[in-house]
């Protein structure tokens, strides 16, 4: 009798284990899934992580998941309803600049509504035109978005595209890893670019609490010097 | 009364079926339809799941295997009933199942159709109408850039092998790379004589190729996915035995040709099937929804995925930037 109890005790804490709402991490252009989901396993404890890449793919799996936490972009978090912001991801350069960067000397911003534009996807394929036309006040005739940050170059080196959106951030990285007489065309309004930690209403709060825990390496992992 | 009660019943009954019919129409004007015709396999499947994650709920999908049995009629069918807006055809067989029924059917000749994972892809595609694509040959100048990237390095001579019907892709590689700073240098192996060599002429014309390449001051030499280069019997009596233990590095477009086995290629590039099939669905959506539909013509393949075997990098006193390393799919640790 009370090995059966004893065995029904450890089956409801395993179920309330169990059912423990997962952590969501989506930082489009960071890095892969599987390296963050084992940086994050042991931290995490019981709690599971699932990361993606893409946007998309987050919100594929945010129906099953109506109580989790989500670590993403402040960009993304702008278009969550229902979450509120517990954490702000701090680091140097958290309020940032888009630039829209070409290797082509005829393009211009006067031009730029009839160009075929490059950008990383980090808000999905719905959201980055508004994105696009809020940062910049443009439409461009067409945008071609990439999941990786390093295919922007293939895009704009293979004349995919005419120009690529990066984060004024990610432009020295850009510049030393091409040949390409990169110019830039325009720059968009200062845009708010850090990750942040959004928390459904009636979620898990404890999340919180070990993500400020965490370790210096894991949070490089985020992109996050430290949480505030 | 009665004749009256019937008389409206009869009204409503046909404003009803008015009323389905319309919104019948408005359904079917609405649907939007892809249909794919893909053979079975994972790659195929996998690119196919990137196109339908990307498009979302904004389409409806059918696939349709062309090794079925009387493929052209079934397929004639199937268009007709489903009426997709375009058609998706992946590999050699789709591509040639389509060219047979445009030629009987001009509804079907009509529909904008996407070629993918075909290599060769324009030329293959030639006489189908309303035609897009990808093509499939792993580019140049994302292996490089990418590679360049990770290392560090700034080697500007790359070697390459090729039969002369790669020509076509060796030279716009090389154009590509040449804006890079980055110089292709081509060894045809059958482009002399009658045009197929032996398995020991070739492995002879490898060797010397390779006497060529030190004498332009090649830094490192490119395999290309090419069965008549690369086979059992080259792999044992010239790649292996060359870049197994040499201190020229060999990029390859296998995985399994950098792994820890094979202890052979520094770095492996390949298509990234999923991301593939994104790159098709904005094309899809792009030519399928522009107010004055545009045939979109080909563009290259933009994500590779890639493996890195640090065992060899060590071998070839290659550092690679460790905070770039998140970028490689796949990393062979020593």
């Amino acid at each position: 009798m009370r090995t059966t109890l004893f065995g029904m005790f450890l089956s409801l804490l395993c179920e309330g284990l169990c059912a423990q709402a997962p952590l969501l991490i989506c930082l489009p252009g960071g890095k892969p899934p599987a390296y963050v989901d084992s940086a994050l396993a042991l931290p995490l404890g019981p709690r599971k992580v699932i990361a993606f890449v893409r946007v998309r793919d987050l919100e594929d799996v945010l129906p099953a998941y109506p109580k989790a936490s989500i670590v993403t972009t402040s960009a993304y978090a702008a278009y969550l309803s229902g979450y509120s912001i517990r954490l702000k991801g701090w680091k140097r350069d958290a309020q940032s600049k888009y630039l829209v960067v070409s290797a082509d000397s005829t393009v211009t911003s006067a031009g730029l509504a009839s160009r075929r534009i490059g950008i990383l996807d980090f808000l999905g394929r719905e959201k980055i035109p508004r994105f696009v036309e809020d940062a910049f006040g443009l439409k461009p005739a067409s945008l071609k978005r990439v999941n990786k940050r390093e295919d922007l170059l293939s895009l704009m080196g293979m004349d995919a595209v005419d120009a690529v959106i990066v984060e004024a951030g990610d432009l020295p990285e850009l510049q030393r890893e091409t040949r390409l007489r990169l110019c830039v065309v325009m720059e968009s309004k200062p845009i708010n670019h850090f990750p942040v930690l959004a928390i459904p209403i009636g979620g898990d709060e404890d999340v919180k609490q070990i993500l400020l825990k965490l370790p210096k390496p894991v949070l490089e992992i985020l992109g996050v010097e430290r949480w505030e | 009364m009665s004749q009256l009660l019937s008389a409206s019943a009869a009204k409503a009954r046909w404003s009803l079926a008015i009323l389905i019919l319309a919104a019948g129409c408005y359904a079917s004007e609405k649907a939007k339809r892809l249909l794919a015709i893909m053979p079975s396999g994972e790659s195929f499947q996998q690119a196919w799941s990137g196109m339908k994650s990307d498009l979302g709920n904004d389409y409806e999908w059918k696939t349709f295997d062309p090794d079925t049995k009387n493929a052209e009629d079934s397929l004639a069918r199937l268009c007709s009933a489903y009426a997709p807006r375009g058609l998706v055809l992946m590999d050699n067989r789709a591509v040639s199942l389509a060219k047979r029924v445009q030629a009987r059917d001009s509804a079907f000749a009509a529909l904008p159709k996407f070629v993918l994972m075909t290599l060769k892809a324009e030329d293959v595609a030639k006489g189908l109408r309303n035609v897009s694509g990808i093509r499939f040959e792993v580019p140049a100048y994302a292996i490089f850039t990418q590679l360049r990237a990770l290392s560090g390095k700034d080697f500007t001579h790359i070697g390459v092998f090729y039969r002369r019907n790669f020509s076509f892709f060796v030279e716009d590689s090389r154009r590509l790379l040449s804006r890079e700073k980055l110089d292709l240098i081509g060894k045809c192996i059958d482009c002399d004589g009658d045009g197929s060599p032996s398995k020991d002429e070739i492995i002879k014309s490898l060797s010397k190729g390779m006497d060529a390449f030190k004498e332009a001051g090649v830094e490192l030499v490119w395999m290309l996915p090419d069965n008549a280069l690369v086979n059992p019997a080259t792999l044992g009596r010239f790649w292996v035995p060359r870049f197994g233990k040499g201190n020229v590095p060999l990029v390859v477009p296998l995985a399994n040709l950098a792994s820890k086995q094979a202890n052979l290629g520094l770095f492996a590039a390949y298509p990234d099937y999923f991301q593939l099939g994104v790159q098709a669905a904005q094309q899809v959506v792009h030519v399928l929804e522009e107010e004055v539909p545009a045939i979109h013509g080909f563009e290259p393949q933009i994500s590779v995925q890639t493996t890195l075997n640090l065992a060899v990098a060590e071998r070839l006193n290659w550092e690679i930037r460790k905070e770039l390393l998140g970028r490689v799919g796949e990393l062979i640790k020593p």
